[in-house]
C-alpha cells in the first residue's frame, strides 16, 4: 500500500526555544483512545459519528465534589441543576440522583422536570418570561418562583387570587458585585431601590409571601470574590427585607455562574491555573453568609449549578471527513461536526485529543465544520500532526449548552451516548431521522392544487 | 362503649392470666391461661389460687393503680402464689378463703413495699414478698385454732403411667410443678409443655438448674434425695432466672447460673436446717437468695451483663439484644458528626499521639484536598488549611455547659502546652453526657454558657488553638464538663463512607466520611403524625390501614394496623427505623418491616445499607430456634444482613432479604408529602389510596380545572 501523495508546501518554522516567552505552543499531540474506559473506536462504530459521550462518574463526582464544599461551609444547603444547560433526561436523573432540584427558566423546562418526576415543590422557576399558565401551574404545585419584574408579581398576585392562595414568593435581584458585565436585565436593581420598592410591594399585598431572595451574577465567573462582594450586599437587603415583613427568609438563592475548567478565547493561562476551585467560591460565600448560621434555623441555600457541574463530563467524537490546502498554505480539516452542535465553539477554545498516535511534523491547521457557511469554524489555529481521512478526534469540555443549543440544520443531530460509571455505553438520546425532522410539520397542498382552481 | 367494655375485661383476663405464665417469667397469657386451667386438677389448689389472685387484684383496683402496671402480671404473681400455697396446705372452707384474702391483699402490698425498697438496689422483687408471706402464713397458722394438722390437705394423686417413667424424670415433674404449690407430675407435665410452647430454652435451662441442683445436693449431703421434698423447684427456677432471664444470655451467663445453682444448694440445706426446726417452709427462700445475690454482684461489676429490657422470653431477649447490637451499637453514646462536608479522621481511637490512656475515646478530624494533603499551597498560613474556618456543629441536643473562645490560633506547627484545649465548647445532653469540641478559632465561639442548642446547630468553627499544630476538630465524650475529664466511649451515628450509609460506628485513622445530609422536605413526610390513618391497597385491590400510635406504657410509638399488628417505630436524626413488630407474620406490617427496616432520611446520590430483621419476622417458629442456637452457640457473631440500597432521586429503595431461608427481593417507595408510598417484597406491591379529606390539595386542584 502506497501512501497518497501530497503536495509539498512551505511553512515557516518559527522556533520558540529561542524567544524569551518561550515555547507557547504545544510540540506534540494529545491522545485519547478511551472515554471512561470505552474506546473510542468501538463508540464510533456502534454508534456513529459525530458522537457526543457523557461520563457519568465525572458528573457525580463534580457534583458531590461541589456539595461537599458548600455544605461544609453552609450546612443548609440544596443544589437546583440548570436545565438550560443539558435537559437530556439521562442528564437530569443523574444529578436529581446525587439530590439536585431542577432549576427551570421557562415553561418548557418546568413541564420537562415534572415530566421526570420532579415534584412541584422541588422546582426552582426562574426566568424573565413565565407564561400565565406555567405560572398558575407553578403556584398550584408549589413549586418555588422567583419573580423577575414588577409584571410577574402582579400575575402571581392575579394566580393567587384565582387559586384561592397565598403565594410564596423570591425575588431576583441584580445588584454590582465588582464585575462586568453586570447582568441588571434580570430581576429588580438593588442599588437603585428598585429591590427594596419589589419587598414593599410584596409586603402590600395580601395574597403574596415573600419567601426568598434570588441573585445570579452572571455566566462563567472567574472572580471568586464576586461571591463574596454578592453575599455580603445581599446579607444587608435580607436585613432590610426581614424588618420590612417582619419575618425571617426562608431561603437565598445565590444562582449559578462557577465555571468549568473551560478555556475562554481571550485568557491567556491555561484553565486549570485561571480557574479557582469550586472550594475557593464556597469560602467566599460561607464567610459573608457565616452570621444566617447562627439563626435557629438558618434560611436554605440555594444554588443553581449548571456548567460547573456537567461541562466537563461532556465530549464530543468528531471524524476527518476530508483533508485540503487552503491558499494561505494552511492545512484545514473537514470535521463531521461544526457550530451547528458547538453552538460554544463562538467563547471557548476546546481541548483537541486524537484518537491515535500519527507521528509526522506538528503543523499549522484549521479544523473546518460539515456546514456550508463561511462562518462554520471548530477551531481557527492549531497545530496538529498531519491527520488521515477518518480518523477521529475527541473534542471537549462540551458537556454545558451544546446539547441544549446545538440545532438541525443542514445536517442531522446525532446520537449521545453515557458511559454507565460501569464502563457500559448507554444510547441516551438516539440520532435523528428524517421523521423526527418532519413529524411536527404539516404536509404541502398537493402539486395539483397549485395551480389553484 | 360495648366494645370498650369487652376489651378491658379482656385486659383483665390477659393481666390475671399473664400471672400464671409470670413465675416462668413468660409474658404469654395462652400459656398462662393453660397453666391455670391445669391447677383445677387439684380443684382446691386451683380455687385458692384463682382466689389468691382475684383478691389481689382486688386490692390493686383498690389502690387505683395505674392500668399500665396492672397488666403486667408480674405484679401479681406473688399474690397468686400466696393462694396456691394456701390451697396447698388447706382445705378450702370460708375461714380459710378468709385467710386467703387476706394474705394476698397483704401480699400485694409487700411487693409493692419491696418494689420501692429494692429499686435503689436496682434489683428485682422476685417472689420475696410470697416467701415472706409463706413464712408468715405459717407462723400464724399455728396460732389459728381451726387450722390443725389434719385439716392439710394435699395428698399426691397422679395416674398410674408416671410410675412407668424413670424416678428421676417423675421427681423433676413433681419439682417443676411445685413452683405453683402443685408437686404433681401430670402437673409438672403440664407446665413444662406451656414452658416449651413459649419458650423452648427456658424449658430446657429449668432441666439444666433441677439437674445440677440435685447434683450439688447428693454430693453433699448424707441422706439420699428425698424426692418428695418440694423445694427442689428452686433449682428449676434459679438457673434459668439468672442464665437467660435478667442476664443477656451468653456462655458467661450460664456460667454464672451454673455457679450459682450450686451455691444454692448451701442455701437450701441451710435454710431446711434452721426454719425446718420452726417447721417454717422455706418456700422459694433460695431462689430469691441467689438471684438477688448475683445479680447485685453483676450490677456492681459489669452492668452492661444485665438485660436492660426483658422482653417477655428468653429466646427474644436474645434476639432484641443481638439486634440491638448490630442495628444502633450497645453500651455507647451516639453522636451526630459536629460538621458539614467530608471530613477525614486524622487520629482516631487509641491514637498513636494524643489519644492515650483515659483521654483514648476522641477522634481528631481534618479537611483533605484532591491531593490528600489537609493544605493547599506551602501550608504555612492557618488559612492555607482546609480545615481552618469551617463551621463547627453541636453533636447533640443540650445545653453549653462551658465555653472558652478567646485564645490565639497558634502559628501552623506550633503548639500551646499550657491551655491545651485552646478554645472549645461543651455541650451538655439531655441525659447529662458531655461533648467537649476543642482547638476552635478565636472568637469564633458562637454560644454561650446555658444556650439550649439543637444537634446540628453552628457552635464555632475549627481553628488551631491550644495543643495543636494543624488546624483540625478534637471531638470527645466525657462524663463531667471540665476539659481534660476522662473520656467516654461513644460512637458516630448517621454518616456517609464510601457511598454507603453507616447508621453508626467508630471511623478509623484515615477514614474519610460525611454526615448524610438531611433531607427536609422527606422528613416532613415521614414525621408519622399520631392518629392519622394510612390506607394501603394492594395490587390495587383492598389492602389494610394503619396509623401511629403512642405506648403509654413504655413510651414508645407505633403503626398499628387494622389486623392489630404493632410495628414499633424510632428516629435518630436523619434516619428513621422500625425495631419491633407485634402480631401475625402475615401481616403487612411485617412486610413494611422487611422492605423498610430504615430509612436514611437524605437526598444525596444511590445509598447502600445494610440491616438486621428479627428473627420473629424473618423465620417461623422451627427456624427461628435453629438460628437461636447458632447465636448462642457463636456467641452472638452470627448475623443474617439483609441489604438495601435507596435512590434518593426516586426514594425508592430496593433490597434483598431472607425470610424462612428463601431470598426475597424487597421494594418501597418513599414521598416526600405521605412518607411511605409503597411497599412489597416480591411482586406483591401495597400502595398507598389517598382518603378524600386527606388531600385538600387534589380537592383544589379539581376545582379550579
Amino acid at each position: 500500500m502506497t501512501e497518497r501523495y501530497n503536495k509539498p508546501s512551505m511553512v515557516r518554522v518559527g522556533n520558540p526555544l529561542y524567544a524569551k516567552h518561550g515555547s507557547s505552543a504545544q510540540s506534540y499531540p494529545l491522545i485519547r483512545e478511551s472515554i471512561e474506559g470505552a474506546a473510542v473506536k468501538d463508540l464510533v462504530r456502534a454508534h456513529g459519528s459525530p458522537l457526543f459521550v457523557f461520563s457519568e462518574r465525572i458528573m457525580r463526582e463534580k457534583y458531590r465534589q461541589a456539595y461537599d464544599a458548600v455544605r461544609s461551609v453552609y450546612p443548609n444547603v440544596r443544589f437546583g441543576w440548570s436545565y438550560k444547560t443539558n435537559h437530556l433526561s439521562a442528564v437530569c436523573r443523574v444529578f436529581h440522583q446525587e439530590g439536585a432540584l431542577a432549576e427551570v427558566v421557562g415553561q418548557f423546562e418546568y413541564e420537562k422536570a415534572r415530566g421526570l418526576g420532579v415534584p412541584g415543590n422541588q422546582i426552582i422557576f426562574n426566568g424573565p418570561h413565565k407564561p400565565m399558565a406555567a405560572l398558575k401551574r407553578a403556584v398550584r404545585e408549589g413549586a418555588i418562583i422567583n419573580a423577575d419584574h414588577f409584571n410577574e408579581l402582579e400575575d402571581l398576585e392575579a394566580a393567587a387570587k384565582a387559586l384561592k392562595q397565598t403565594v410564596k414568593v423570591g425575588i431576583r435581584i441584580n445588584l454590582n458585585a465588582g464585575i462586568y458585565p453586570i447582568w441588571s436585565r434580570f430581576g429588580f436593581n438593588l442599588e437603585n431601590g428598585q429591590a427594596s420598592a419589589a419587598v414593599r410591594c410584596v409586603v402590600n399585598s395580601k395574597s403574596l409571601k415573600l419567601a426568598g431572595v434570588h441573585c445570579h451574577l452572571g455566566t462563567f465567573i472567574l472572580d471568586s470574590s464576586a461571591y463574596g462582594r454578592a453575599a455580603a450586599k445581599l446579607s444587608e437587603f435580607i436585613r432590610a427585607a426581614e424588618s420590612m415583613t417582619g419575618k425571617p427568609i426562608e431561603y437565598l438563592d445565590l444562582g449559578g455562574g462557577i465555571p468549568s475548567r473551560s478555556h475562554l478565547k481571550g485568557v491567556y493561562q491555561p484553565p486549570e491555573i485561571a480557574v479557582p476551585g469550586v472550594e475557593t467560591y464556597a469560602a467566599e460565600m460561607g464567610a459573608k453568609l457565616k452570621w444566617l448560621l447562627s439563626r435557629k434555623s438558618p434560611p436554605r441555600l440555594y444554588l443553581e449549578n449548571g456548567r460547573h457541574l456537567v461541562d466537563e463530563a461532556g465530549f464530543l467524537i468528531t471524524s476527518v471527513s476530508a483533508d485540503k490546502l487552503l491558499p494561505d498554505g494552511r492545512r484545514a480539516y473537514i470535521l463531521d461536526a461544526g457550530v451547528n452542535l458547538l453552538y460554544t465553539s463562538t467563547w471557548y477554545k476546546f481541548k483537541i485529543e486524537l484518537d491515535r498516535e500519527t507521528g509526522g511534523v506538528m503543523e499549522p491547521s484549521i479544523l473546518l465544520g460539515p456546514l456550508c457557511m463561511n462562518i462554520d469554524v471548530v477551531e481557527e489555529a492549531v497545530l496538529l500532526p498531519r491527520l488521515v481521512r477518518g480518523q477521529s478526534m475527541v473534542l471537549s469540555p462540551v458537556g454545558a449548552y451544546n446539547v441544549a443549543q446545538w440545532m438541525q440544520f443542514i445536517q442531522y443531530r446525532p446520537a449521545v451516548v453515557m458511559v454507565r460509571e460501569s464502563g457500559e455505553p448507554v444510547v441516551i438520546r438516539r440520532a435523528e431521522t428524517l421523521a423526527d425532522v418532519t413529524s411536527c410539520e404539516n404536509d404541502l397542498p398537493a402539486p395539483g392544487d397549485a395551480h389553484g382552481k | 362503649m360495648h366494645m370498650g367494655n369487652r376489651s378491658t375485661w379482656a385486659r383483665h383476663g390477659r393481666s390475671l392470666a399473664g400471672a400464671y405464665s409470670a413465675v416462668f417469667f413468660l409474658d404469654s397469657p395462652w400459656a398462662g391461661a393453660l397453666m391455670a386451667a391445669a391447677t383445677f386438677l387439684y380443684p382446691n389448689v386451683g380455687a385458692a389460687g384463682l382466689l389468691g389472685l382475684l383478691s389481689g387484684f382486688a386490692v390493686l383496683q383498690l389502690l387505683g393503680s395505674q392500668p399500665a402496671l396492672a397488666y403486667r402480671g408480674f405484679v401479681l404473681y406473688n399474690s397468686l402464689l400466696v393462694g396456691l400455697f394456701t390451697g396447698y396446705l388447706f382445705k378450702l372452707d370460708a375461714g380459710v378463703a378468709l385467710l386467703i384474702c387476706l394474705a394476698s391483699g397483704l401480699t400485694l402490698l409487700l411487693t409493692l413495699f419491696l418494689e420501692a425498697a429494692l429499686h435503689g438496689l436496682g434489683l428485682p422483687v422476685l417472689s420475696v414478698p410470697f416467701t415472706l408471706s409463706a413464712m408468715l402464713l405459717a407462723l400464724a397458722g399455728s396460732r389459728f385454732s381451726n387450722l390443725t394438722d389434719a385439716t392439710w390437705y394435699f395428698t399426691e394423686q397422679a395416674p398410674a403411667v408416671f410410675t412407668a417413667l424413670p424416678g428421676f424424670a417423675v421427681h423433676f415433674l413433681r419439682s417443676l410443678g411445685a413452683c405453683l404449690c402443685l408437686p404433681d407430675p401430670l402437673f409438672g407435665t403440664v407446665l413444662l409443655a406451656a414452658i416449651a410452647f413459649r419458650s423452648p430454652l427456658m424449658a430446657v435451662f429449668s432441666i439444666v438448674g433441677f439437674s445440677l441442683g440435685c447434683l450439688a445436693e447428693s454430693l453433699t449431703q448424707l441422706a439420699p434425695l428425698n424426692t418428695k421434698d418440694p423445694h427442689f423447684f428452686n433449682y428449676s427456677l434459679m438457673f434459668p432466672a439468672i442464665a437467660a432471664v435478667f442476664l443477656v444470655p451468653s456462655a458467661s451467663s450460664v456460667g454464672l447460673a451454673a455457679a450459682g445453682t450450686l451455691m444454692g444448694s448451701l442455701v437450701t440445706a441451710g435454710g431446711l436446717a434452721f426454719w425446718g426446726a420452726f417447721r417454717i417452709p422455706i418456700t422459694a427462700l433460695p431462689f430469691n437468695v441467689m438471684v438477688l445475690l448475683i445479680l447485685r454482684a453483676v450490677r456492681s461489676t459489669q452492668p452492661a451483663r444485665l438485660a436492660t429490657e426483658y422482653a417477655g422470653a428468653p429466646e427474644e431477649t436474645i434476639d432484641r439484644l443481638r439486634l440491638l447490637r448490630l442495628r444502633h451499637g450497645t453500651g455507647e453514646i451516639g453522636v451526630f458528626c459536629p460538621f458539614e462536608g467530608t471530613w477525614a479522621v486524622q487520629q482516631g481511637f487509641d491514637g498513636p499521639l494524643t489519644h492515650t490512656g483515659q483521654w483514648k475515646h476522641a477522634l481528631d478530624f481534618v479537611v483533605l484536598g484532591d491531593d490528600g494533603k489537609t493544605f493547599q499551597g506551602l501550608g504555612n498560613e492557618l488559612a492555607d488549611h482546609h480545615a481552618f474556618g469551617r463551621p463547627v456543629l453541636a453533636p447533640f441536643d443540650g445545653y453549653v455547659a462551658a465555653v472558652c473562645a478567646n485564645l490565639p490560633d497558634n502559628p501552623v506547627g506550633r503548639v500551646e502546652i499550657q491551655k491545651n484545649w485552646g478554645n472549645y465548647v461543651v455541650v451538655r445532653s439531655l441525659s447529662g453526657i458531655c461533648a467537649i469540641l476543642a482547638h476552635l478559632a478565636k472568637d469564633s465561639v458562637a454560644a454561650a454558657v446555658g444556650d439550649f442548642v439543637l444537634a446540628g446547630r453552628k457552635l464555632g468553627e475549627c481553628g488551631n488553638s491550644g495543643y495543636s499544630q494543624e488546624p483540625h476538630l478534637h471531638l470527645q465524650v466525657q462524663g463531667s464538663i471540665e476539659p481534660g475529664a476522662p473520656s467516654l466511649p461513644f460512637h458516630l451515628v448517621n454518616y456517609v463512607r464510601d457511598d454507603r450509609a453507616v447508621f453508626h460506628g467508630v471511623p478509623e485513622t484515615g477514614a474519610r466520611l460525611s454526615p448524610m445530609p438531611a433531607n427536609r422536605e422527606l422528613e416532613r413526610g415521614l414525621s408519622m403524625r399520631v392518629g392519622e390513618p394510612m390506607v394501603f391497597s394492594r395490587d390495587g385491590g383492598p389492602g389494610f390501614a394503619a396509623a401511629a400510635r403512642i405506648d403509654e406504657v413504655r413510651g414508645t410509638t407505633f403503626l398499628l394496623a387494622d389486623d392489630g399488628a404493632r410495628l414499633y417505630y424510632g428516629k435518630i436524626g436523619s434516619q428513621l427505623f422500625f425495631y419491633g413488630f407485634e402480631g401475625n407474620l402475615d401481616s403487612p406490617l411485617a412486610e413494611l418491616f422487611v422492605s423498610l427496616p430504615r430509612v436514611p432520611i437524605t437526598h444525596t446520590g444511590r445509598l447502600a445499607f445494610e440491616d438486621h430483621l428479627p428473627l420473629a419476622v424473618t423465620d417461623r417458629l422451627p427456624g427461628r430456634f435453629a438460628k437461636l442456637a447458632a447465636i448462642l452457640a457463636t456467641g452472638g457473631r452470627t448475623a443474617w444482613p439483609a441489604a438495601y440500597e435507596m435512590d434518593c432521586a426516586s426514594l425508592e429503595i430496593a433490597g434483598s432479604a431472607l425470610l424462612s431461608g428463601r431470598r426475597v427481593r424487597t421494594f418501597a417507595k418513599l414521598d416526600p408529602v405521605l412518607g411511605i408510598f409503597e411497599f412489597g417484597v416480591d411482586a406483591k406491591r401495597y400502595r398507598r389510596v389517598l382518603a378524600q379529606e386527606t388531600v385538600p390539595q387534589a380537592r383544589t386542584t379539581t376545582k379550579t380545572a
